[in-house]
């Protein structure tokens, strides 16, 4: 279910995992990733990764790709309810940078 | 070669600086059994050090599956003792955080909250208890005083150091988590 779509402003971190599972990944992976898409600056704490792992598959963010016995190499991939809220997510983002950018009016970027 | 130290810590984060102090000297924790650390060397610096208390008992289904997604992210797990975990990380020059945004860290003070909430309360019962036996028996002898001056102090550090600091700041972290993310 997608709960209140215009109204959802993610975490970044939530934010850049949804983005790192449009390809299959693990817990790890997923880590990694984002650390190379945001060149280092966002360094997920594993504690932090794994709650959002869970919270996000529960509410089929994401789902778990195979279900394989050895759930350690577990790996998730977004769902479309997922695109569709990181799309939504990526709509407000733009929305807001351009109330932003009118009301500084250019002079500050 | 290895090492041990007898240590008490009731602050985890002082705790924690103190295994990092130690690992920047070369001495890097391997175990851990009741207030007993076991350091063999390493290169200084070489790991940093993290303690969590996690939800259950670390031997639990729910921990163990944890414990497994924390190695399988290139933590070490080092040592547990009932739900306390410590973990390590080869520095490489990069950090070592558990908890990346504010929501994990303020449920993990939280959960500190309600263990020192938990030991208050059974050391509140026990006070009780050495009361009642007071009352009952009579002041005989000078055990029970010993006894019931000692968990009396502890109660009141517990009551009126540990567990105001970390209801302040879970409360601060969500003064913090309301403005920004």
């Amino acid at each position: 279910m997608i709960d209140n779509p215009e109204h959802i402003a993610l975490t970044e971190g939530v934010f850049l995992i949804l983005l790192s599972m449009l390809q299959p990944r693990h817990g790890y992976s997923a880590m990694q990733y984002v650390g190379k898409m945001t060149k280092g600056r966002v360094v997920l704490g594993a504690g932090t990764l794994y709650g959002a792992i869970n919270t996000l598959s529960e509410k089929q963010w994401i789902r778990a790709v195979s279900e394989s016995r050895d759930s350690r190499k577990k790996e998730y991939v977004i769902t479309a309810v997922g695109k569709t809220i990181l799309k939504n997510e990526m709509a407000r983002l733009e929305g807001l940078l351009l109330i932003g950018k009118d009301e500084l009016g250019g002079t500050l970027i | 070669m290895k090492t041990n130290q007898w240590k008490v810590f009731f602050d985890y984060e002082k705790e924690e600086a103190w295994l990092n102090e130690k690992a920047a000297k070369g001495f890097a924790m391997t175990h851990y059994t009741l207030f007993r650390y076991t350091f063999e060397d390493c290169t200084p610096g070489e790991y940093l050090y993290r303690i969590e208390l996690l939800k259950t008992r670390a031997a639990s289904p729910e921990s163990i599956k944890y414990i497994q997604f924390m190695e399988d992210s290139g933590a070490e797990h080092i040592a547990s003792w009932l739900s306390w975990v410590y973990f390590r990380k080869k520095s490489d020059g990069g950090s070592f955080k558990l908890f990346s945004d504010l929501s994990t860290r303020i449920i993990h003070y939280q959960r500190l909250v309600r263990v020192w909430l938990l030991v208050g309360t059974l050391i509140l019962v026990q006070l009780a208890n050495i009361l009642i036996q007071f009352y009952v028996n009579g002041f005989q002898d000078i055990a029970f005083y010993l006894v019931f001056g000692s968990l009396a102090v502890c109660f009141i550090i517990l009551f009126f150091r540990f567990l105001p600091h970390y209801i302040r700041k879970v409360k601060a972290l969500k003064r913090e988590r309301d403005i920004r993310e």
